[in-house]
C-alpha cells in the first residue's frame, strides 16, 4: 500500500486492526514512522459516497459474470 | 568496534555504510522514513544497497546537532544520542538560493528552490501558471516538465551556461516551453507577487514566479557540520544530473577517507 505525503510517495504497511471505542483502528507504518488510521461512524457517509461508484461497478460485474454463467 | 553516523540514506550513505562493514559500527540517520534520498525507496539499486549496508537504520529522524563525539538526533521518540567516531555528511545537494546567485529587488512571493517546485507540482500545486525557471541541468528540466505536467500554460527557461548535455528538444513541449540561453536574472519585480525578471541580456520576462534551479552546492543543515572538521566527512557528489554511479563514487572515496582517520586515531 502506497500514500502520497508532501514528502512523496510512502509506503504503508499495516500491523494491525482493532475496535476501539467505536472506531476502527488501522495500525501499520508509513516508511519507519509508527502510524494510525482511525474510522469512526462520521466518516461512513463520506466513505459511503466515495465507494458508491467502484461497488456499483462491482456489482454490475458480478451480476454479468452469474448471467454469463447461466447462459 | 569504532562507531560511525552517517546523516543521509541515498545510495551515497548507503555505499559508504556498507564499505565501512567490519571496520565500524555504522549508524545512518534519515530524514524521510525511508531509504533511497532522491533515487527513491522503490528502486531496485536502494534495496540492494540497503541490503548490503549492513547498517542500523534510524529513519524519520532529523539530524539537528553535531558536538564533535556525539550526533543529536530527533524522531518521534524524542531524542538521541548517537556517539561517533567520525560523522559523514551525506545529505545530498541544493540548487542555490536567491541571495547566492545575487539576485536584486524586492522580496515578493513566488520564488521557491526547484526542488520545492517539483514536490509540490508532484502534488498538484502549481507555484505559477507562467514561471521562469533559472537553470538549464536536471532540476531545471524536472521542474519546467512537472510544472507543465501539474497545468502551467507557458514555462520560460533562462540558462545562464546553456543546456545540459542529453536533454535535447525532442520530447519537449515546444508550444509552451521556451529557453533563452546565455542569459540570468539579475533583478526581480512585483509586490505581493512576482510580476517579471529582468535577465542580464536585457530582457525583460513577465512571469508569476521565479523558480531556482542553477548551480548545485551541498546541503549542510546539521549544526555543528557546515564547516569540515578533523572527524567530519562530506559526501556529497556535485555532478549534474544526479547519477547512481557517482553517488556510488562519493559513497566509496568517503568510506575510504573515514577508515583513513579510524587508523590515524
Amino acid at each position: 500500500m502506497k500514500v502520497t505525503s508532501p514528502i512523496g510517495e510512502l509506503p504503508f504497511t499495516v500491523r494491525g486492526v482493532t475496535f476501539e471505542d467505536g472506531h476502527v483502528v488501522v495500525r501499520g507504518e508509513l516508511g519507519a514512522w509508527r502510524s494510525r488510521i482511525e474510522v469512526g461512524g462520521e466518516d461512513i457517509p463520506m466513505l459511503a459516497r466515495a465507494l458508491r461508484g467502484p461497488l456499483i461497478a462491482a456489482g454490475a460485474a458480478a451480476a454479468a459474470l452469474v448471467l454469463l454463467r447461466r447462459l | 568496534m569504532p562507531e560511525v553516523v552517517i546523516v543521509g540514506a541515498g545510495i551515497t550513505g548507503l555505499t559508504c555504510a556498507a564499505e565501512l562493514r567490519g571496520h565500524a559500527g555504522v549508524t545512518v540517520v534519515e530524514r524521510v522514513p525511508v531509504t533511497g534520498g532522491v533515487h527513491g525507496w522503490e528502486a531496485t539499486e536502494t534495496r540492494e544497497q540497503t541490503a548490503a549496508s549492513g547498517a542500523r537504520l534510524l529513519l524519520g529522524a532529523t539530524a539537528v546537532r553535531w558536538d564533535g563525539e556525539r550526533l543529536l538526533a530527533m524522531d518521534q521518540d524524542g531524542a538521541h544520542l548517537l556517539p561517533a567516531s567520525v560523522l559523514v555528511i551525506a545529505t545530498g545537494t541544493r540548487p542555490l538560493g536567491r541571495a547566492e546567485l545575487g539576485i536584486a529587488g524586492p522580496r515578493p512571493a513566488g520564488i521557491v528552490a526547484a526542488t520545492v517546485a517539483v514536490h509540490l507540482a508532484e502534488n498538484g500545486l502549481l507555484v505559477g501558471r507562467r514561471p521562469l525557471v533559472m537553470g538549464g541541468g536536471d532540476w531545471a528540466h524536472r521542474a519546467a516538465n512537472e510544472l507543465l505536467e501539474a497545468g502551467a500554460e507557458r514555462v520560460t527557461m533562462a540558462c545562464p551556461d546553456g543546456v545540459l548535455a542529453g536533454y535535447a528538444e525532442q520530447g519537449e513541449d515546444l508550444d509552451h516551453l521556451r529557453k533563452i540561453h546565455g542569459a540570468r536574472p539579475v533583478r526581480v519585480g512585483g509586490q505581493p507577487r512576482v510580476q517579471y525578471v529582468e535577465l542580464s541580456n536585457g530582457d525583460v520576462q513577465a512571469c508569476d514566479a521565479l523558480v531556482l534551479a542553477h548551480g548545485v552546492v551541498p546541503l549542510r543543515n546539521v549544526d555543528g557540520a557546515v564547516w569540515d572538521g578533523p572527524r567530519t566527512v562530506y559526501a556529497q557528489p556535485a555532478a549534474d544530473p544526479a547519477t547512481v554511479a557517482g553517488a556510488r563514487t562519493a559513497g566509496s572515496e568517503a568510506a575510504r577517507a573515514v577508515r583513513s582517520l579510524l587508523e590515524s586515531a
